[in-house]
């Protein structure tokens, strides 16, 4: 069997089991089809992903917890976007999912604090009226490699699928809640006694310094400040 | 804190290679003491990437959590074509 059928077969099985035994949490799970990335297919890291995948799949037990199912959920969708698919999105029954603020409240964190994790990455999904979050995100952000790997994947996403125009407003969100914190209109002013290497906590600096950097990027692409 | 400059075309970090390896050593404090509790942070764009590793409990510094950031050049990072770095920060925070 070829490294591509070998691939595609348990790839499949991964996403009929994620579909059908877990029933009780996911209403469906939506993808593009995949072309494999040739590069990633003969690397050795997939290679070697294959057999743990195939030792996975035999070890699956069910019905499985919340963090099993977010586990099995997230390695999953890394690996699919490793082999080069685009979009895959689940669905989730109605009573798997919980208000943020029940969810702040589990977490131990507050709302505004919570707001700040969706916005980095852990899932949230709108049901037109409100926001709700999938159960098994907030037992993930409780571990401390998935709760990463959770972030990633949801910046991910957004990256592939965000248009410009809406990235650049959430830069100027950004920048405008810097001025506020320092009561100055640029960085430089902000930080005007430092050089960024010496702060004991260059953290502000470097992020505002940095979207400054990408909005200006942007609208080079789109051609703004080229026709200046 | 350890800076690197590096004039020669450095990767990017594998997170997922990293989070593997140093698992071990990774906490969170979930309600912890009289605060809000403390999970992992991760944030990524074409300019920068920043993680912030809990630790667990150090028996001299206490709670404490690895801060690391890496910039990436003009030619940000485009998977798979890796860009230069210009630096990459890493620094220890207690909680």
């Amino acid at each position: 069997m070829s490294l591509a059928m070998g691939t595609d077969y348990i790839f499949s099985k991964l996403l009929a089991g994620l579909s059908t035994l877990f029933s009780d949490k996911v209403a469906g799970i939506t993808i593009h089809d995949i072309s494999f990335s040739p590069e990633y297919l003969f690397s050795p890291k997939h290679k070697k992903n294959l057999f743990k995948w195939l030792d996975r799949l035999n070890k699956i037990e069910w019905p499985a917890d919340d963090i099993d199912f977010g586990k099995l959920k997230i390695d999953f969708e890394l690996w699919y976007y490793e082999l080069g698919g685009d979009f895959i999105e689940f669905s989730y029954q109605k009573n798997y999912l919980i208000k943020p603020s029940e969810a702040a409240e589990q977490l131990g964190v507050s709302t505004v604090t919570l707001n700040k994790y969706i916005k980095q990455g852990m899932e949230c999904l709108n049901n037109g009226s409100q926001n709700k979050i999938p159960k098994y995100a907030v037992e993930l952000l409780r571990d401390p490699v998935y709760g990463v790997l959770m972030q990633m994947i949801g910046q991910k996403k957004k990256r592939m699928q965000q248009p410009p125009s809406e990235r650049l407003g959430e830069i100027y969100k950004e920048i405008a809640e810097y001025q506020i914190k320092y009561g100055t209109e640029t960085y430089q002013e902000a930080f005007s006694e430092y050089d960024g290497d010496e702060m004991d906590d260059p953290t502000d600096y470097n992020h505002w310094k940095d979207l400054v950097e990408e909005s200006t990027e942007i609208l080079k692409m789109a051609g703004g400040i080229a026709r200046k | 804190m350890t800076e690197i400059n590096a004039t020669s075309l450095l990767y990017p970090a594998d997170i997922q290679e990293i989070l593997e390896e140093f698992q071990d050593i990774f906490q969170t404090y979930d309600h912890f003491s009289d605060r809000e509790s403390i999970y992992a942070n991760y944030r990524s764009d074409a300019k920068r990437l920043e993680v912030v590793f809990p630790l667990k409990e150090h028996p001299i510094h206490g709670n404490t959590g690895l801060r690391a950031y890496e910039k990436y050049n003009e030619a940000g990072f485009h998977p798979p074509a890796y860009a230069a770095y210009s630096r990459k920060h890493l620094r220890r925070h207690r909680f």
